[in-house]
């Protein structure tokens, strides 16, 4: 096992041969999983370090997250406009419709959209400070997850009081869910009040070192305050969808009543000269209507995208914590070979270390998946620059 | 009367940043010393451990005794020390010791698998860890407080309001030689 994974070649997560990559590292997956099976590999997989600089890594996660909420803050404003433009437009109270004096172009610029946009903005900040300063959610009981005994699950607790004194966290509550499939996933909106749960399959099967490092990782998730960060995102993507599918119904409503568009073209007729913002009206509707539409979809992507850069991230600190990128690698290894939890509600997939919900053989490089392909997170891990 | 305002503004802004900077550095130096504390807290741990590992294998390992008297010896010792630079040397090389009879009771198989060796075992060895973790904890939070004394515009207080270079914890020569060529211990 060990020397056919030291002589894998590097391929980088980004060239072609990322689709034969994700192949190699399944043939990897099926060496661990018959070597399990035997019983016979409690052992980290050998994997060779390329480069170990955690901070510069999770520097540029860290970084790519912002961007990312940026990006969603964009899209809530842009949103917003929209809307107020398209409404301003559909009731005809636009000042451009009315007033031949007006150029047509100025049908673009609208009051009620500059005032949509900052309402969505202030709605975009308000979530993130209530977020800041709201209560803990209760996702454990969902998962069926029991405390940990202190006698019997020794090790399991020594491990977390481990990695939370190299984190400088206090120790989380810690529970085990009373699955054979190997995972695990962090709660707690702070660190004050956090837990980390793993499954039973994952402590039989991983040896000290890889506990280590996925109890590391679900440190990290406490310490970078990911569940709220995850909770908040959530909120703002269901804000977006919300407005969206609400303006897709009251314009459907007013294009079926014909009153924006009767009203454009009763100006168009009856005082001539204005065909250009009747016909302008149009386009924008037809491209505001397509906005509001792609609108939801595009805060989904970057909500999927924000959780996959946050499990980067985790995992950087992760090797950060424990100094052992190679621990992590390993067990994340075995766990892509039986992640799925009976019972796990796929609302909550991006809580876990690997998606309980992912059918085995799935594709994991979707940009709609919550976990990115486990197979570029080793890469990542053993490349960590 | 506007170029009033705006000298107060930016005073206000000047003395807001001073606020902020000010307090990270007196949050980064209590870090330090918490992080410092917090290896005291697994260096007593590992002083309690022992005694009751000790005991529980001196019946079975007869013909260690020289290397159980090591410990213990290395333990009081660890006990007694006042400075500290006498606490780093002391618990070095109790460090030592007790990683030399980890390796000893490599060749106590049958010792190895009593349930309450087994268990201090564990306990011994998830001390070890801590104790590694909280100096690397430690370690970090000076190098963070060490940026922050360095770095501009945090170097323009830290020398008035008396911020000094915090110290890195290091291995001493006796666990150089350790981690040099580490024994083999399998648990």
């Amino acid at each position: 096992m060990s020397e056919s994974a030291a002589e894998k070649p590097f391929i980088s997560p980004w060239s072609p041969l990322g689709r034969r990559r994700d192949r190699a590292f399944a043939d990897q997956a099926e060496a661990a999983r018959q070597a399990a099976a035997r019983g016979a590999d409690k052992k980290t997989l050998d994997f060779e370090l390329k480069s170990t600089d955690f901070r510069a890594a999770a520097a540029r996660n860290v970084r790519k997250t912002a961007w990312l909420i940026v990006l969603l803050a964009v899209i809530a404003v842009v949103l917003g406009y929209v809307a107020g433009l398209c409404l301003e437009i559909l009731t005809g109270a636009h000042p451009a419709l009315n007033d031949p004096n007006v150029p047509p172009t100025d049908l673009l610029f609208s009051g009620w959209g500059g005032t949509a946009a900052v309402a969505m903005a202030i709605a975009f900040v308000v979530a993130l400070v209530w977020a800041q300063r709201s209560a803990d959610a209760t996702v454990l009981k969902l998962h069926g997850a029991v405390e940990a005994d202190p006698q019997k699950d020794a090790v399991l607790h020594n491990v977390v009081e481990e990695v939370a004194i190299a984190a400088g966290l206090p120790k989380p509550a810690v529970y085990v869910v009373e699955s054979e499939a190997l995972n695990a996933f962090a709660t707690g909106f702070k660190p004050e009040r956090a837990a980390v749960s793993v499954t039973r399959g994952l402590l039989d099967r991983l040896n000290r070192e890889e506990l280590q490092g996925v109890v590391a990782h679900e440190m990290a998730h406490i310490g970078n305050r990911d569940v709220r960060l995850a909770v908040t995102v959530a909120m703002i993507v269901g804000l977006i969808a919300i407005l969206s599918s609400l303006l897709r119904n009251s314009v459907r409503v007013g294009s079926v009543s014909g009153t924006g568009i009767r009203i454009s073209s009763s100006r168009s007729s009856s005082r001539g000269g204005k065909g250009g913002a009747s016909g302008l009206a149009l386009v924008i509707l037809v491209v505001g209507i397509i906005i509001i539409i792609l609108a939801p979809i595009f805060a989904l992507l970057v909500r999927m995208a924000i959780s996959r850069e946050r499990e980067y991230l985790a995992d950087a600190t992760a090797a950060g914590l424990t100094r052992n990128p190679k621990g992590l690698a390993s067990a994340l290894a075995k766990i892509a070979d039986n992640p799925r939890v009976e019972k796990a509600p796929a609302a909550l997939e991006h809580v876990w270390i690997e998606s309980p919900v992912r059918a085995y053989g799935e594709k994991s490089t979707a940009l709609f998946s919550t976990h990115p392909p486990t197979a570029a997170r080793i890469e990542r891990l053993l490349d960590l620059r | 009367m506007s170029n009033t305002v705006i000298v107060l503004v930016v005073l206000a802004l000047v003395l807001g940043i001073g606020i902020v900077l000010y307090n990270r550095l007196v949050a980064g130096r209590n870090a330090v010393q918490n992080a410092f504390r917090q290896i005291d807290v697994q260096l007593k741990r590992r002083l309690d451990l022992i005694p009751n590992l000790v005991e529980s294998v001196k019946g079975y390992m007869k013909f260690e005794q020289e290397t159980l008297e090591k410990v213990i010896q290395a333990r009081n010792a660890a006990l007694k020390a006042g400075s500290t630079e006498e606490v780093f040397a002391a618990n070095a090389a109790l460090g030592q010791a007790t990683k030399g009879l980890f390796g000893l009771m490599e060749s106590y198989p049958e010792l190895k698998a009593q349930g309450n060796v087994a268990q201090l075992m564990e306990e011994l060895a998830s001390t070890e860890n801590r104790i590694a973790f909280a100096r690397q904890h430690y370690n970090d939070m000076v190098n963070a407080q060490n940026d922050r004394i360095q770095q501009f515009p945090g170097n323009l207080l830290a020398g008035p309001f008396g911020f000094r270079q915090e110290v890195y914890w290091e291995l001493d020569e006796a666990e150089k030689a350790i981690a040099a060529a580490p024994p083999k211990v399998s648990l």
